[in-house]
C-alpha cells in the first residue's frame, strides 16, 4: 500500500530513454570529452539540437518513453543534416555500456559537465539552473541512489533498448525499401537462436504480432507524428517488422521486459491521463473504445497503483453507453483513490479521507442521469449534498448542488418519471420548478461565496435559460395573484447573459492567482456535463446547458501549470453565446441567431466541446434552410456531418432528417416525408424520460405529414395527445406551437369557427412568453381564419396580417414571408371593396414575392397557387404576355407537384 | 455411493498412489507428492500384508477390467460414484519402465533440483531426451523464471507502485511446449507445466483444455487438478470440461464446489469420499471448511478438533479454524493454536493469520494491522487477510483504509463476498446508505441464500435518507425465507409493516418472530415490543381473550411496557363487562 510507493517519492526514475538523453546532452555540451569523442557539431546544428533536448527533458506526450528508434527518427527529423550521424554516434557509445562498470564510467564523466561548457555563447543552457541542466542533475541523483540490482537492471534495460534500433539502423543508410528488404533477407537466413520448429511457429505468430504491436507499444507522440507526416508510414511498417523481429529473436527475454522500463514519472503520467480525459469529454476523438482499453490495461499493468487509469476508463465507458463496466469502474476508482491522496498530484481536500467520497457519489449521480436513471441520480446526488454538508466540503455541496439543478430541470420535463410526481396533483412540476430556482439561487450564492467561477457562471446561465423558459410573475406586484401579470422577462434573461461574459473574462484573467480548493472535485466531475446533453428541454433545441458543467480544462493543461480555470470558463462563456442565440430565437430575430452562432463557431472553436460546436453549427443551417433554402442548408450539414464524431454527429443527423422532412412536405414527397419523420423518432432513445425534446419534434412533425397526407383526423388525434404531453411536462413552448397547428388543421379542414380559439390561445401563449416571432406566425394564421370565415372579414385579417409586416420582414424566414404575402394577396383579391384595376401592384407584388420565396422552398403547390392568381389578376387586367408566362408558370408548377406527390422513392440521404 | 468403499478398490487406491507418489516425486513435484502420501495413509488399514505391494499392480488392472464389465451404468451417476475404472495402469507401467533409465545426469539435476539450484538443474539437462530430463529441464527453467520473478517484484516497487514483473522463460517455454504439444508427443506431466505457462500467459480457454489433457492421461497429479480449480471460475465452465471418470476426480469436484461456495455440494461428495479415504487428513479439513461455509461452528470446530489430534504441527486451514474460534469467542483456545504455530511455522500466512485474529479477538486492532500485514507480505494473494484486515481497520475508524483493503481483496478474487459485504458496511458507516447498496448488490449475487447479506441490504433501503420501504420489505422476506437466524428480519419486517400501517402482516411477523424469540429463550426488548403490539393488534381486532394472554405475558417484564400492558387490561375488561352487559350484540352476530 502507502509502503509500497516510498522511496523515491519524486517518481523520477533512471531509464534508458533518459540516459540517451543525458549521452545527447553530453553531446551537445562537450562533445570532445566524451570516451570516443562525439564529432562537434556546426553552430546553427547546435542551436536545434539544444531545441531538441529542451523538448525532451520536458516532453510528455505519452505515457511510454519512446524507444531508441523513435528517438532517431525525431532526431532526424529535426536535424535532417546531422541528425543520421548523431543517431549512429548514439547508438554506439550505448552499445559501449554493457556492464555496470561502464555506467559509473559514463555518469562519472559528465558528473561535473554540467556547469564547465566549451566556451559557447549558448552555454547557459547546460547551466546548472536550466532545465537540461537539472535533468541531468536529477539523473545522476538517482544514479547515485540506485543499488547494484538496479544497476543491473538498468544494463539489462539498456540492452533492450537499443536491440531492436541496432537491427534497424544497420539496415537505414538512407532507403527505406532497401530496409526492408534487408530485414526480410535477415529473416530468410534463419536466426542462429533459432530452431526450425521455432522459426515456423514464430513466423506464423509474426503477423500476430505485427498487428498487435502498433497499439500497445506506440504512444501518442508517435500517432501524432504520423499524422503530421504520412509519407512516414512506410517507415512505421519497417519499426514494427523490427519490433516483431527483436521479439521472435528473443526467446530468453519476456516480451514485457523491454515495455516496462520505458515509463515516464508519475507527473508525465497523470498529464497523460488527464489529457486523454480531456480529450474524451470534449468528444472531439474518435477513438475506438478497443483501442483506448488496451492502452489503458497496459498503462494499469506498468502502474498499478494509479486509480485515474480506472477513471479514465469510466469515462470511456460512460462515452460509449456501456453501464455496466462504467458503474464498476467509478466504484473501483473512488476505492481506491479512497486513501490515498499523495498520489495524485491534485488531491482535492486538505483531508482526502473524506474529500472523495462525496465526489463518488457526485460522479455516480451524474453517471446515473446520464443513462437517464432519475430516480437513481435524485438518491445518488441527494446523499452527495447531505455527504457534502456532514463534511463541510462545500465546493462539493455545490456541485452537487448544480447537478440537481440539471436534474430537476430535466425531470421537469419528464414529471411522469418522477417520484414526487404525485405530490403536485394537477400542476405536475410547478413544484419542481419553484425547487429548481430556490436550487439554483442557492447554488449561485454558494459559488459566489466560494469563488468558483466556472459555477457562478453555470448558475447564471441555468437562471437565464429558468427564465427563458418559464413565466414568472412579475416581482414588483408581489403575492397578489390577481395584480400580477404573468409572463416572461426578457430582460432579466439579456440581463444574466450579459453578466457572465463579463464574470468569466474577469476570472480569466485572474485564475492564475486565484486559488481554488475544488480543483480535484471539477475534474471529477467533469461528465456532468453529459447530463447536459440529454438535458436540453427546448422547443428548437438550442439551449443546450451541456458546456454547463465542464470543468475539463483540468485535463487538459498539464500539472497545474495554468490551473484548471481556463479552459472550463471559456467553454461557458461559448455557450453563454449558443444561450443568446437561442434566446434571440425564441424572441423572434433570425438574423441574431445567427451572428452569436457564428460568433460562437467561429471563436470558441478551440475549447468548445464537440456538443456545443455541433450546436452552433447546426443553428446556423438551420439559418441558411430559412433564408436560402433547403439545398444550401443541407451541403452545410453535410460539411458539418463530416466534422463531428459520432456522439455530435447524431444531432447534425436529427436536424438533417428535419430538414429533409420539411423539403419533403413542401415538395408534396408524403412518402419521403413520413420516412424521413419515423427516422427521425427512431433516432431518440426508447428510455423514458431522455432525448424527450428529440421525440416531441418526431411527434410533431408526425402531425404535420398527417396535415399534409389529409388525414385529418389522425392529424387531430396525434395533435391532441402531443398538446396533451406537453402541457403535462410544462412544455409551454412547444404548447403554442402545438395550439396554432391546430389552428392549421381545422382551417385546413375548412371549418374556421373552431380553429379560432385555437389561434387565440396560441396568440395569447405567445404574448406571455414574449415569443416574437411565434406570435406573428399566430397573427398570420389568425388571419387566414378570419378570411376563411368570409368577405366581410377581409378587410379585419389585412389589418392583423399589416400589424405583423415589420417584423416578418425584418426577422422572419422564408416561409413565414412567403405565407404573408399570400395572406395579403387573398385578403385584397377577397376583399369587395378593392379594385385590382385601380391599383394592381397592391396584389402583383406580393403575389411575385411570395411566388419566389415558395420556389426557393420548392412548394410547388403553393407556387402554383401564386402563378394562377397572377395570372387570374393580369387577365383581368387585359396584358395577356405576362398573363401566359404566369399560365406557364402555374403549368410547369402543377405538373412538378404532380410528379412528386405520385412519386413512391423515398431515399434517405445517407 | 455406500457399495463403492470395497476393500478391493482399496488396495487399488493404494498400489497406484504409491506408485504416484514415487512418480510426482521423482519429477519435483512435492507438493503433489505430499498430498498423494497423505491420502495414501488416508486409506482404510491393510488388512493383511502379503497382497499389497507393487506386485499386485497387474491383478489389480485385471480387476478394474471387471468391474468396468459389471458396472456399465457408470457414466450417469458419475459425479456421486468414485469410480475407479480407469486405464491408467498402462501408463504406470510405462512410467515404471522408464525408472530403470534414469541416467547420471539426470541424478545430478535432481540433486540440484532439490536444492533449488534450479539453473544448474535445468543446464545439467541440456541435451538430455527422456522425458523426465525434458520434464524436470522446463519444470526447473519455470521455476527459476518465478523465483527471478518474485525478487524483481522487490527491486521494481518503483514509485508508481508494483510494477507487473513476468516470468521471463515463458515465451520459451511456450514455445517448446506448445512445438511437442502440437505434435502429440507431450506427456501428462509436460501438458501439466504447459498448461501452467498458459494460465500465466492469460490464456485460460487454453490452459484449461491442456490441463483436462493432463488430467486424463495422468490423474494423480493433485497439482494439475488445483490448478484446473484456479481456472475453474464459475459453475458452467465447470460443466463445458471434458473429464474422465476417475475416483481423482471427485475429489476436485468436490474442491471446486468447495471454492465455488456451492457447500452443499461439496459436503456431499466429501461425504462419499470419506468411507474410501477414512483416516485422510485433507477429506477432514475440506469437510471443516465446508461446515464453516454452511455456519455450522459446532461441526466444524469439532472436525477441527480432531484434525489437530491427528495432525498437532498442520498449518493448512488452521487459519479458517482461527475464525471459528473467533467467532465464537474462545479466547484461551485461539491463545493456544497461536502459540503452537507460531512454534511450528514462525513465518507461514497462516500463522499470521491466527495471530491477527487473536489480537482482533483481545481488541489490539493495531497489532492485528501488523500480523495481517505479515500475512501479505508473506504472500500477496492472501485473501482472508486483506478481508481480515478491512475489519480491523473499521475497527479503528480508518475507513479510506478499510475500503482499501476490502478493495484489494475483490479483486484478487471477485467471488469473495465477505469483502463485499464490507464494503458494503462500510459506506454505510460512512452515511452512504446509497452508495453502499451498489457493494451490498454484489455480495447478495454471491451469497444469494445468505440471509445477512439480505438484512443488511434491508437496512440500507430503510435509512431515513433513502427511506424506501418496500424495498426494504422485500429484502427482509427474502432474509426470512432464507433462514434468517439472528431474527433481525422478522423484527424488521414487523416494525416496517407496522409504521406503514399494515397491521395484519405486522401481526403475522410480531408473532413469528415470537414463535422464534420463545424457542431460542431469548426475551429482550424485541420481545417486549412483539407482545405489546400484539395484545393492542387483538385488542383492537376483538379477539380479547388472546390480547389478555398477551398483556400477562408482558406484566412478566419491567419497564414502560408493564404499565401499558396494565392500563390495557383494564381497558379489556371493561370492555368485556361492557359487551356482557349488552347480549344483543352478540345476537347480531348469528344473525343469518
Amino acid at each position: 500500500m502507502a509502503a509500497g510507493s516510498g522511496g523515491n517519492s519524486s517518481g523520477f526514475v533512471l531509464t534508458p530513454h533518459k540516459l540517451a538523453i543525458c549521452m545527447l546532452t553530453h553531446a551537445y555540451a562537450s562533445p570532445a570529452s566524451a570516451s570516443p569523442p562525439f564529432r562537434a557539431l556546426p553552430a546553427d546544428a547546435r542551436r536545434r539540437l539544444a531545441l531538441f533536448l529542451l523538448d525532451h527533458s520536458k516532453a510528455c506526450d505519452g505515457y511510454l518513453e519512446p524507444t531508441l528508434e523513435e528517438l532517431g527518427q525525431q532526431l532526424r527529423e529535426a536535424m535532417p543534416d546531422v541528425g543520421g550521424m548523431l543517431v549512429e554516434q548514439l547508438g554506439s557509445h550505448l552499445l559501449l555500456v554493457s556492464s555496470p562498470e561502464e555506467l559509473f564510467q559514463f555518469f562519472f564523466s559528465i558528473r561535473g559537465k554540467s556547469i564547465e561548457v566549451e566556451g559557447h555563447d549558448e552555454h547557459f543552457l547546460v547551466e546548472q539552473n536550466s532545465l537540461p541542466g537539472q535533468f541531468l542533475r536529477r539523473c545522476i541523483l538517482s544514479f547515485n541512489l540506485l543499488s547494484f540490482e538496479g544497476t543491473c537492471r538498468l544494463v539489462t534495460e539498456l540492452d533492450a533498448y537499443h536491440r531492436p534500433a541496432l537491427t534497424i539502423a544497420r539496415g537505414i543508410p538512407s532507403d527505406k525499401e532497401l530496409a526492408v528488404g534487408k530485414l526480410s533477407d535477415r529473416e530468410d537466413e534463419g536466426e542462429d537462436g533459432l530452431e526450425d520448429e521455432n522459426l515456423q511457429w514464430g513466423g506464423g505468430n509474426l503477423e500476430h504480432k505485427l498487428s498487435a504491436l502498433p497499439s500497445s507499444v506506440r504512444n501518442t507522440t508517435h500517432e501524432l507524428h504520423e499524422l503530421a507526416d504520412p509519407g512516414r508510414s512506410g517507415g512505421g511498417g519497417v519499426r514494427d517488422g523490427g519490433f516483431a523481429f527483436a521479439f521472435g529473436d528473443a526467446a530468453s527475454r519476456g516480451e514485457n521486459a523491454s515495455k516496462t522500463s520505458f515509463l515516464r514519472t508519475v507527473g508525465q503520467v497523470e498529464g497523460y491521463l488527464k489529457e486523454q480525459a480531456g480529450l474524451i469529454e470534449k468528444e472531439m476523438r474518435q477513438v475506438p473504445m478497443m483501442e483506448l482499453d488496451a492502452n489503458l490495461c497496459h498503462l494499469e499493468k506498468l502502474a498499478p497503483d494509479m486509480p485515474r487509469t480506472h477513471y479514465l476508463r469510466y469515462l470511456n465507458c460512460l462515452h460509449h453507453g456501456d453501464y455496466l463496466t462504467a458503474m464498476d469502474n467509478l466504484h473501483r476508482y473512488f476505492d481506491f483513490s479512497a486513501g490515498k491522496g499523495g498520489m495524485s498530484s491534485a488531491g482535492a481536500s486538505s483531508d482526502a479521507s473524506v474529500g472523495r467520497f462525496q465526489a463518488g457519489l457526485l460522479s455516480l449521480g451524474s453517471m446515473h442521469a446520464h443513462f437517464g436513471h432519475v430516480n437513481q441520480a435524485m438518491q445518488a446526488l441527494n446523499e452527495a449534498v447531505r455527504i457534502a454538508q456532514q463534511n463541510n466540503d462545500d465546493s462539493c455541496l455545490v456541485h452537487a448542488l448544480a447537478a440537481l439543478c440539471h436534474l430537476l430541470s430535466e425531470v421537469g420535463a419528464v414529471a411522469d418519471s418522477s417520484p414526487k410526481n404525485s405530490y403536485f396533483g394537477n400542476q405536475p412540476s410547478l413544484g419542481m420548478q419553484q425547487q429548481l430556482l430556490l436550487l439554483l439561487r442557492r447554488c449561485l450564492q454558494r459559488a459566489l461565496e466560494l469563488k468558483l467561477p466556472h459555477l457562478v457562471a453555470f448558475s447564471r446561465l441555468a437562471l437565464a435559460k429558468f427564465d427563458l423558459q418559464h413565466v414568472r410573475k412579475s416581482p414588483s406586484f408581489g403575492g397578489l395573484k390577481s395584480a400580477g401579470r404573468q409572463g416572461t422577462s426578457p430582460v432579466e434573461v439579456c440581463k444574466a447573459l450579459r453578466l457572465s461574459p463579463y464574470l468569466l473574462s474577469d476570472t480569466v484573467s485572474n485564475s492564475l492567482s486565484l486559488q481554488t480548493g475544488g480543483s480535484g472535485n471539477i475534474a471529477t466531475i467533469n461528465q456532468q456535463r453529459q447530463t447536459g446533453n440529454t438535458s436540453a428541454s427546448f422547443p428548437a433545441q438550442p439551449l443546450s446547458m451541456s458546456g454547463g458543467m465542464t470543468g475539463g480544462g483540468g485535463w487538459s493543461t498539464m500539472g497545474g501549470r495554468l490551473g484548471p480555470l481556463p479552459d472550463s470558463v471559456l467553454r461557458l462563456a461559448g455557450t453563454s453565446h449558443l444561450l443568446r442565440a437561442a434566446s434571440w430565437e425564441l424572441y423572434g430575430s433570425a438574423p441574431m441567431v445567427r451572428v452569436s452562432a457564428l460568433v460562437h463557431a467561429i471563436c470558441y472553436t478551440d475549447v468548445a466541446s464537440a456538443d456545443d460546436l455541433s450546436l452552433s453549427y447546426v443553428k446556423l443551417a438551420q439559418h441558411l434552410a430559412a433564408s436560402k433554402g433547403y439545398s444550401a442548408a443541407l451541403a452545410a450539414l453535410e460539411f458539418a456531418r463530416r466534422k463531428f464524431s459520432m456522439v455530435a454527429k447524431s444531432r447534425v443527423r436529427a436536424v438533417q432528417l428535419q430538414l429533409v422532412h420539411d423539403q419533403a412536405l413542401h415538395r408534396g414527397k408524403i412518402k419521403l416525408a413520413q420516412v424521413a419523420c419515423g427516422e427521425l423518432s427512431s433516432l431518440a432513445s426508447p428510455a423514458l424520460g431522455v432525448d424527450m425534446e428529440l421525440k416531441t419534434e418526431a411527434a410533431f412533425r408526425h402531425t404535420r405529414s398527417f396535415l399534409a397526407s389529409g388525414h385529418l383526423d389522425e392529424a387531430t388525434t396525434s395533435a391532441r395527445a402531443l398538446f396533451s404531453s406537453c402541457y403535462k411536462a410544462n412544455n409551454q413552448l412547444n404548447t403554442g406551437l402545438v395550439l396554432l397547428l391546430l389552428a392549421d388543421i381545422h382551417k385546413r379542414a375548412g371549418s374556421a369557427v373552431t380553429g379560432l380559439p385555437y389561434a387565440l390561445a396560441g396568440l395569447t401563449l405567445c404574448q406571455s412568453y414574449s415569443l416574437d416571432l411565434l406570435q406573428v406566425t399566430a397573427m398570420v394564421t389568425l388571419a387566414e381564419l378570419w378570411l376563411d370565415l368570409g368577405v366581410s372579414h377581409a378587410a379585419r385579417a389585412l389589418l392583423l396580417l399589416y400589424q405583423c409586416l415589420p417584423i416578418v420582414l425584418g426577422h422572419g424566414g422564408l416561409e413565414l414571408r412567403a405565407r404573408t404575402n399570400l395572406a395579403v394577396a387573398h385578403c385584397h383579391l377577397s376583399n369587395p371593396s378593392f379594385s385590382v384595376k385601380l391599383k394592381p401592384e397592391e396584389v402583383l407584388e406580393p403575389l411575385h414575392q411570395a411566388a419566389v420565396e415558395y420556389g426557393i422552398l420548392e412548394d410547388n403547390a403553393l407556387e402554383g397557387e401564386c402563378h394562377y392568381l397572377q395570372a387570374l389578376v393580369l387577365n383581368t387586367l387585359d396584358r395577356k404576355e405576362e398573363r401566359d408566362e404566369a399560365a406557364a408558370a402555374f403549368r410547369r408548377c402543377m405538373v412538378a407537384l404532380n410528379e412528386n406527390q405520385a412519386s413512391e422513392l423515398a431515399v434517405l440521404p445517407v | 455411493m455406500a457399495t463403492v468403499g470395497g476393500g478391493w478398490s482399496a488396495a487399488a487406491h493404494r498400489v497406484e498412489l504409491r506408485h504416484a507418489i514415487r512418480h510426482l516425486r521423482d519429477r519435483g513435484l512435492y507438493t503433489a507428492a505430499k498430498w498423494a502420501a497423505e491420502q495414501l495413509v488416508g486409506l482404510p488399514e491393510e488388512k493383511s500384508s502379503s497382497n499389497a505391494g507393487p506386485s499386485s499392480a497387474a491383478a489389480a488392472s485385471s480387476e478394474f477390467e471387471k468391474s468396468k464389465l459389471k458396472r456399465p451404468s457408470r457414466q450417469k451417476d458419475s459425479a456421486t460414484q468414485v469410480g475407479t475404472g480407469y486405464a491408467g495402469s498402462r501408463y504406470m507401467q510405462e512410467a515404471d519402465d522408464e525408472e530403470e533409465e534414469d541416467d547420471d545426469l539426470l541424478l545430478l539435476a535432481k540433486a540440484f533440483f532439490d536444492m533449488r539450484e534450479y539453473r544448474r538443474a535445468a543446464h545439467a539437462l541440456q541435451g538430455s531426451t527422456c522425458k523426465k530430463a525434458f520434464f524436470l529441464r522446463c519444470y526447473a527453467t519455470y521455476l527459476a523464471g518465478e523465483k527471478r520473478k518474485e525478487e524483481e517484484i522487490i527491486e521494481l516497487a518503483g514509485p508508481l507502485g508494483r510494477s507487473d514483473a513476468v516470468n521471463p522463460e515463458l515465451a520459451g517455454l511456450e514455445q517448446e511446449l506448445f512445438a511437442l504439444y502440437s505434435k502429440g508427443a507431450l506427456d501428462a506431466f509436460g501438458s501439466y507445466l504447459y498448461g501452467v505457462v498458459l494460465h500465466e500467459q492469460q490464456r485460460k480457454a487454453d490452459a484449461r483444455t491442456v490441463l483436462c489433457v493432463s488430467v486424463n492421461a495422468y490423474p494423480w497429479n493433485w497439482s494439475a487438478w488445483l490448478e484446473l480449480q484456479a481456472l475453474c471460475t464459475d459453475h458452467d465452465i465447470l460443466t463445458t470440461l471434458n473429464l474422465k471418470n476417475h475416483w481423482m476426480r471427485t475429489f476436485f469436484l468436490a474442491s471446486v464446489y468447495l471454492d465455488l461456495q456451492q457447500n452443499s455440494d461439496a459436503l456431499t461428495l466429501y461425504r462419499t469420499l470419506h468411507p474410501l479415504f477414512p483416516r485422510s487428513d485433507h477429506i477432514l479439513a475440506q469437510t471443516a471448511t465446508t461446515h464453516y461455509n454452511l455456519r455450522d461452528f459446532d461441526e466444524a470446530e469439532g472436525l477441527f478438533e480432531e484434525l489437530l489430534r491427528s495432525d498437532p504441527y498442520r498449518l493448512e486451514g488452521m487459519d479458517t479454524y482461527s475464525n471459528i474460534l473467533y467467532v465464537k469467542e474462545c479466547f484461551a483456545a485461539l491463545s493456544h493454536l497461536a502459540h503452537k504455530s507460531v512454534l511450528t511455522d514462525k513465518y507461514r500466512p497462516e500463522t499470521c493469520c491466527i495471530i491477527g485474529n487473536y489480537y482482533s479477538l483481545k481488541a489490539q486492532h493495531e497489532k492485528a494491522v501488523l500480523y495481517f500485514k505479515r500475512a501479505l507480505r508473506l504472500n500477496r494473494r492472501y485473501l482472508s487477510a486483506w478481508t481480515l484486515m478491512g475489519h480491523e481497520y473499521v475497527e479503528m475508524k480508518n475507513t479510506p483504509a478499510a475500503i482499501d483493503a476490502y478493495r484489494r481483496a475483490v479483486d484478487i478474487n471477485p467471488r469473495d463476498y465477505r469483502a463485499w459485504y464490507g464494503l458494503g458496511q462500510t459506506y454505510e458507516i460512512l452515511a452512504m446508505p446509497y452508495y453502499a447498496l451498489y457493494y451490498y448488490r454484489h455480495a447478495t449475487q454471491l451469497r444469494p441464500h445468505d440471509a445477512r447479506m439480505w438484512c443488511a441490504m434491508g437496512q440500507c433501503y430503510e435509512t431515513e435518507q433513502l427511506n424506501m420501504h418496500d424495498a426494504a420489505i422485500r429484502c427482509y422476506r427474502r432474509a426470512v425465507s432464507n433462514s434468517d437466524r439472528e431474527g433481525i428480519a422478522l423484527h424488521k419486517l414487523a416494525k416496517l409493516h407496522e409504521s406503514l400501517g399494515q397491521a395484519d402482516q405486522a401481526a403475522y411477523y410480531y408473532r413469528k418472530n415470537l414463535e422464534r424469540m420463545e424457542a431460542d429463550q431469548n426475551e429482550g426488548q424485541e420481545f417486549v415490543d412483539a407482545l405489546l403490539f400484539l395484545a393492542n393488534y387483538c385488542k383492537n381486532q376483538g379477539s380479547l381473550e388472546e390480547a389478555e394472554k398477551f398483556c400477562d405475558q408482558l406484566l412478566d417484564h419491567g419497564g414502560p411496557a408493564k404499565e401499558d400492558a396494565k392500563a390495557l387490561l383494564r381497558e379489556i375488561w371493561s370492555v368485556q363487562q361492557h359487551t356482557a352487559s349488552l347480549p344483543p350484540l352478540d345476537l347480531e352476530l348469528y344473525s343469518p
